[in-house]
């Protein structure tokens, strides 16, 4: 097919520019400005009726005659060798089967030994507890400031390859130089060489700042699990996974199948975040104990095995310096970090100095520091909320340094026509304008001895449109008039099934409800994982691709029917119509010239020359108490660019949801590390502080009506972006609350009061 | 001392019921008394069938047995031997509140309830509340309100909100956020749950 | 969790009894109320007894009774929402240290008996991967490793910081403890029921073994006032940083007998007696209180990484007193 040219709109609402783009074959042309019969509105989620009545079952829920429950004997010690690994009475226990890879060394607490398949899951606990293993406990390092010290234990004797998932940023892979239990440091900039040494030279003033972050682990509410069952040379498998085919993948590889010799269903998964791409250790595991046994297994991990070994965000160290000049134009800014990811890489935080702001020339060194603690993994919007907080923090430093309102700081570093609506829009909702009035008011309050202070804050959010290639949507017409669609897909929450259902209702004039909308199956057409908000931007235009196929063919059936030319007919409302006539859908489909209708759609690569980058604004509203150092957020104002939204409650409820873990990862957040055991202290809920209902602000999800033009929806992803600049938006209101600018998250009320003065020092030993 | 009956449900509050004055005088029991006692209990629990001790409760308004291992908790027995999966079990240590059920009317988690602890009273779990065609008030609620997203902590959730509303049909929402506490959603559904449960209250249906 | 053996006495003598042959026998039991703090344990293989003595389906000493000297006595049964709803004009600072425990979930299962006796949430001792002084381990694994939520007062041996609310309570209150066992039971003062790691490394109380909360009695007075606050990192569950209850009986504006109470700071509850002495027989204001806030920290040792409790000790007294005597501590805008 030849290229075809058209004219678009794009760019925000009511100031669009026409631009000419270059239609990828096949694909239709993007969605015209202006409102849409079905998508981009409000729509109670499909699924929602079986999800609170609890008939919606995930992999924990999988029950099958004969069934195994895994269990997974595991590390005790941070680094030990492993002398004797004795399962004798394990043994013992009936229908035991084990699975012992014979590992000779262990690198973590928590680290998986062996694992153990028995008929209930008492029986395989009884039987991890009788495995005894005998370990030469080595020296461990387990902090980030410990292990970059010469002469620490080492974690790796060799250079580490890095490993990729799906949620990682991308970026070089190259072989780093390797010193000690430092890798790195990965250098990058923007501009030209030797352009910040020469802005530094020339500025007005410069700044530095240095900021921490702890390491946040996912909790993913349905612990990471597998269920595998072999039929004949088939391995089917029902995951809790973002990557139905990530899975597949993997376990092909592991098995040395054909990949359709595996199959992965996941119909609901309990969350992810970034933490559940691959098949993980114990699916593997759940995988051999199948074949060995002959019998289906169940691999779910507890939680605190989760915590310990499926994944976390990595903490880090970032120093930023800035220089600027007196009107607060930052010209350049050389950026540092260091962070810990235990024994996995990918801990680097520089992707947010580099592309959020206007920065003429930047230089980033991010190095990864092992440790002898769970591999790190991606957690939503990897590496970004630590570069943001790192960052706005270092603007509203300078921002107080000027005397400047750190909003008009932001706005004259900010050259993303996006983003300025964003902080127009957000301002004016939030009621930017009291900062001074407020200021004010907590002077009252001190002067009348109350301690509660309050303030308020906002922060940049940065993120990318990944997409993901190859993903395809088929849909599937029936005689009957039963409209199904195939992806494989899953949805981790994010309900893209309603998504799908909407641009497919919208094409074939159909109601949302009758959709039969087929996900989370390796077996169906390829699909995203979902991670990196790639969901939506990539499937969407396939969906919407295959949808407008779909309707060409119906449109040529009902032209039969009607005696009118396909051009002329109005599918609209479950009906073709022309001219004064109207035919239901379902008696057009009832003369379809096969059995089934098939219509597929790809996602084409995106039109040249739009920018990839994501924007949002937030604001945060906080009171201090500061006799006590407790924080309580009270308001989130927070602006996004979705593009043109597809099923907004889902959107909506996903700005939400990022901002709560922003929130948490701000004020509560952090896996605690007892340094002389190298054990994790808190690897459970009760201690590892996330969120609550009463720690919940009144939360203001906003959209920027916007025309990105990259694809035929103008689809892009909100999962990652809605998280980035909470925390630094809070930490920012804390500030202003507080006249105290934290540095390290969480900010903790030991902190804030340790900022104030108020904890005596001589009494602290650090 | 030795005539007590089992604890009736209910049996909470400001009755007279019970009240046993001058207990540490009372009919001095001894070690030796304990092994008659240890003795009985055990021809008991021989009495029953192999490898466990028999449960009968009511069950969604239904009568259920079964023969439990002591160690078998609430969540297990429904999950593993009645096939309601609606129940979830997020920690397994009564800190996130996805096995959360109605025990005689009252949220409790199910994970640390041993399931003969249920023995005689009433269980409500969420497939109890209203199924996907004949969704209860606060099920419609949450819908309306897309007060879930990977749904995994929903029922809990669910179940949390139906236990408040039975009691307050008209929270405020500071009860509301009381009433969920206990219920962690790593999604961030919270507003959502605010909204269903304000929404339910409004419509004046007494029960969850 | 160890599989165990489950026995259902019948009365409390014969949960005693029970015991009681446990205890000579050598075998470990462990008696069971609602079971929310148990099977915690049992989960963890922090606890694994051969036989589980279950109290729970006992009628008597399940509810809350009053009599007509204007005792009020709490059977161990009660659980701690039914003390939240039901003593809340009687004893708010009881109420509120109830109301503000554990979850939802959790409050309306475990009962004040269960709460009095459960062990410390120190962390170190809850995790199965570590043997600290307190499991036979050779040393407080906290005091030279994370304890930031530890003990401020009182830790030279062991830093755990004792868990029950209501202990913080009742002891402000009062309150005497009766307890039932083979061979005799006895009434303890509240003072008397907490026990300090320096008496018995392995418990936290005085309850011999085998030796079971049946009671709790609490005295109201003429002119009795009490409060409970506590402050918290996170406000949906989360243990306190830092928690106090005042008592005290207003005689004609002046505040006579009182009890300041801190909790969350040491391995018992204990009273602020320096803080007690400044307003004991004067009428409670801002400045005063603000004075025994900052009273009640004397005799403070705190450890490397929490002497930011320090001030928050200080912040709770101070609120407390004020919240007892129905005055404004300036934090109301919070909520």
């Amino acid at each position: 097919m030849a290229d075809v040219k058209t004219k678009i709109d794009v760019g925000l609402a009511g100031k669009t520019k026409t631009i000419e783009v270059v239609l990828p074959p096949g694909d239709p042309a993007p969605y015209a400005v202006g409102e849409r019969p079905v998508t981009g509105k409000r729509r109670p989620r499909l699924d929602g009726p079986i999800k609170v009545t609890g008939r919606a079952l995930y992999t924990h829920d999988v029950r099958k005659p004969g069934m195994l429950h895994a269990r997974v004997v595991r590390s005790p010690y941070a680094h030990a060798k492993i002398l004797s690994i004795d399962t004798s009475a394990a043994e013992k226990i009936p229908g035991v089967v084990i699975e012992n890879p014979k590992k000779s060394a262990v690198r973590y607490h928590g680290e998986a030994v062996l694992a153990l398949a028995a008929p209930t899951a008492a029986g395989a606990e009884d039987a991890a507890r009788a495995v005894k293993v005998a370990y030469d406990v080595l020296p461990h390092t387990v902090s980030l400031a410990a292990a970059r010290k010469e002469g620490s234990p080492l974690v790796f004797q060799k250079a580490v390859e890095e490993k990729r998932t799906a949620g990682d940023e991308p970026g070089a892979a190259a072989a780093l130089p390797q010193t000690g239990n430092v890798r790195g440091p990965k250098t990058s900039e923007k501009g030209d060489t030797g352009a910040v040494e020469k802005a530094f030279a020339e500025a007005d003033g410069t700044l530095e700042v240095v900021t921490t972050t702890s390491v946040q682990t996912h909790v993913c509410m349905e612990t990471h699990s597998l269920f595998a069952e072999w039929v004949g040379d088939t391995l089917e498998v029902q995951a809790s996974t973002q990557g139905t085919f990530s899975v597949r993948d993997e376990l092909s590889e592991v098995f040395k199948l054909a990949k359709d010799k595996v199959r992965v269903r996941a119909e609901f998964t309990g969350g992810g975040f970034g933490s559940k791409f691959g098949a993980g250790d114990y699916g593997v595991f759940a995988a051999k104990l199948a074949k060995k046994a002959g019998k289906p297994v169940l691999m779910a991990l507890d939680r605190k095995e989760e915590s310990l070994s499926a994944g976390n965000r990595p903490d880090s160290w970032n120093r930023v310096k800035l220089a600027y000049r007196k009107d607060g134009t930052v010209t350049a800014a050389d950026y540092e970090s260091f962070g810990t990811a235990g024994v996995a890489t990918g801990t680097g935080t520089g992707g947010f100095v580099k592309a959020a702001y206007g920065f003429p020339s930047v230089t980033v060194a991010e190095s990864d520091v092992f440790t002898h603690l769970g591999p790190g993994c991606a957690m939503r919007a990897p590496g970004h909320p630590q570069g943001c907080f790192a960052v706005e923090t270092a603007l509203e430093e300078l921002a107080a340094r000027l005397g400047m309102d750190p909003l008009a700081l932001r706005l004259k570093n900010d050259p993303s026509e996006v983003r300025r609506a964003e902080w127009e829009i957000g301002a004016k909702e939030f009621g930017w304008s009291r900062r001074a009035q407020i200021t004010k008011a907590n002077e009252a309050a001190a002067a009348a001895g109350s301690p509660l202070r309050r303030g308020i804050g906002c922060a940049a959010s940065l993120w990318y449109t990944f997409v993901a290639p190859g993903s395809q949507v088929l849909v599937r017409i029936h005689r009957d008039g039963t409209v199904e669609v195939e992806n494989g897909v899953q949805d981790i929450g994010g309900g893209v099934r309603n998504a799908i259902a909407m641009v497919v209702a919208e094409e074939l004039g159909l109601s949302v409800e009758s959709l039969r909308v087929k996900i989370g199956d390796s077996r169906y057409p390829f699909g995203p994982a979902s991670g990196g908000s790639v969901t939506t931007g990539s499937l969407i235009p396939a969906v919407r691709a295959a949808a407008v196929h779909a309707r060409e063919k119906l449109l040529d059936v009902a032209s039969k029917v009607l005696g009118a030319p396909a051009s002329g007919i109005v599918l609209a409302n479950g009906a073709f119509s022309a001219g004064g006539k109207s035919v239901e859908f379902r008696k057009v489909c009832s003369r379809l010239p096969g059995e089934t209708l098939v219509a597929t759609g790809d996602r084409a690569k995106d039109y040249d020359g739009a920018d990839t980058r994501l924007f949002g604004a937030q604001f945060a509203e906080v009171v201090v108490d500061v006799e006590t150092g407790v924080v309580a957020v009270k308001k989130v104002v927070a602006v996004h660019d979705c593009g043109q939204p597809v099923w907004k409650t889902g959107v909506e409820s996903q700005i939400r949801g990022g901002i709560l873990q922003g929130i948490s990862y701000a004020l509560f957040e952090e896996r605690v590390v007892d340094e002389r055991s190298g054990r994790v202290l808190n690897p459970n809920v009760e201690f590892y502080k996330v969120l609550g209902s009463k720690d919940t602000p009144e939360i203001v999800p906003l959209l920027v009506d916007f025309y990105p033009g990259k694809n035929n929806a103008h689809a892009r992803g909100i999962g990652e972006p809605a998280t980035v600049p909470t925390a630094a938006a809070v930490a920012n209101a804390i500030a202003h609350a507080t006249g105290v600018r934290p540095t390290a998250l969480p900010i903790t009320p030991a902190r804030i009061l340790d900022l104030l003065g108020k904890v005596a020092r001589r009494e602290v030993k650090a | 001392m030795s005539d007590e009956k089992d604890r009736p449900e209910g049996a909470r509050g400001f009755t007279r019921r019970g009240l046993i004055k001058g207990l540490a005088t009372s009919a001095v029991a001894s070690a030796a008394a304990g092994a008659a006692v240890l003795a009985e209990e055990r021809a008991k629990a021989d009495a029953s069938a192999a490898g466990g001790i028999p449960v009968s409760l009511t069950l969604n308004g239904a009568p259920k047995k079964g023969v439990f291992e002591a160690r078998t908790t609430l969540a297990e027995a429904l999950r593993d031997s009645w096939g309601l999966l609606g129940t979830k079990v997020g920690c397994d240590r009564g800190a996130c509140g996805a096995c959360t059920v109605l025990l005689d009317g009252v949220a409790v988690n199910s994970c640390l309830t041993l399931v003969h602890d249920a023995d005689g009273r009433k269980v409500t779990t969420i497939e109890g509340l209203g199924s996907p065609e004949a969704l209860s008030p606060i099920q419609k609620a949450f819908v309306e309100a897309d007060a879930l997203q990977c749904g995994f902590c929903t029922p809990g959730m669910v179940v949390s909100c139906a236990g408040l509303l039975a009691k307050d049909p008209h929270p405020t929402p500071h009860a509301v956020k009381e009433a969920v506490a206990g219920n962690l959603c790593r999604c961030g559904t919270y507003t959502g749950v605010f909204a269903a449960c304000e929404a339910t209250g409004k419509t004046g249906v007494n029960h969850g | 969790m160890k599989s165990f053996e489950r026995l259902q006495p019948k009365s409390w003598d014969d949960a005693a009894a029970l015991l009681a042959t446990a205890k000579r026998d050598k075998v470990h039991a462990e008696a069971k109320g609602a079971g929310t703090e148990l099977v915690d344990r049992l989960k963890e293989y922090n606890l694994a007894p051969d036989r589980v003595v279950d109290l729970r389906r006992l009628t008597s000493h399940s509810s809350i009774q009053r009599n007509s000297s204007g005792a009020v006595s709490i059977g161990a049964l009660v659980t701690l929402s039914t003390i939240a709803e039901g003593l809340k004009s009687e004893f708010p600072a009881l109420a509120d240290a109830c109301l503000g425990a554990a979850t939802p979930q959790i409050r309306n299962a475990a009962t004040l008996a269960g709460n009095l006796c459960q062990r410390p949430r120190c962390w170190y001792f809850r995790s199965s991967d570590f043997q600290c002084l307190k499991k036979g381990g050779v040393e407080c694994l906290a005091k030279a490793g994370e304890n930031e939520f530890h003990a401020v007062f009182g830790n030279n041996t062991c830093a755990i910081v004792h868990p029950s609310a209501a202990g913080v309570a009742l002891l402000a209150l009062d309150a005497r403890i009766e307890t039932l066992a083979a061979g005799g039971g006895r009434t303890l003062l509240a003072a008397d029921f907490f026990q300090r790691p320096e008496l018995d490394i392995f418990s936290e109380n005085a309850l011999k073994p085998g030796e079971l909360i049946v009671e709790v009695h609490v005295d109201t007075r003429p002119g009795l006032r009490s409060a409970y606050r506590k402050i918290k990192q996170k406000q949906a569950f989360d243990w306190p940083l830092a928690d106090a209850a005042v008592a005290f009986r207003d005689d004609g504006g002046a505040a006579k007998d009182v009890r300041v109470v801190i909790g969350s700071a040491a391995p018992v509850p204990f009273r602020a007696k320096g803080a007690e002495a400044l307003v004991e027989g004067k009428r409670i204001d801002a400045a005063l209180a603000a004075q025994a806030g900052r009273a009640a920290l004397e005799g403070a040792t705190p450890l490397e990484k929490n002497a930011y409790k320090l001030p928050m000790v200080a912040a709770v007294v101070r609120r407390t007193l004020l919240a007892a005597a129905g005055l404004s501590d300036g934090t109301e805008a919070f909520a």
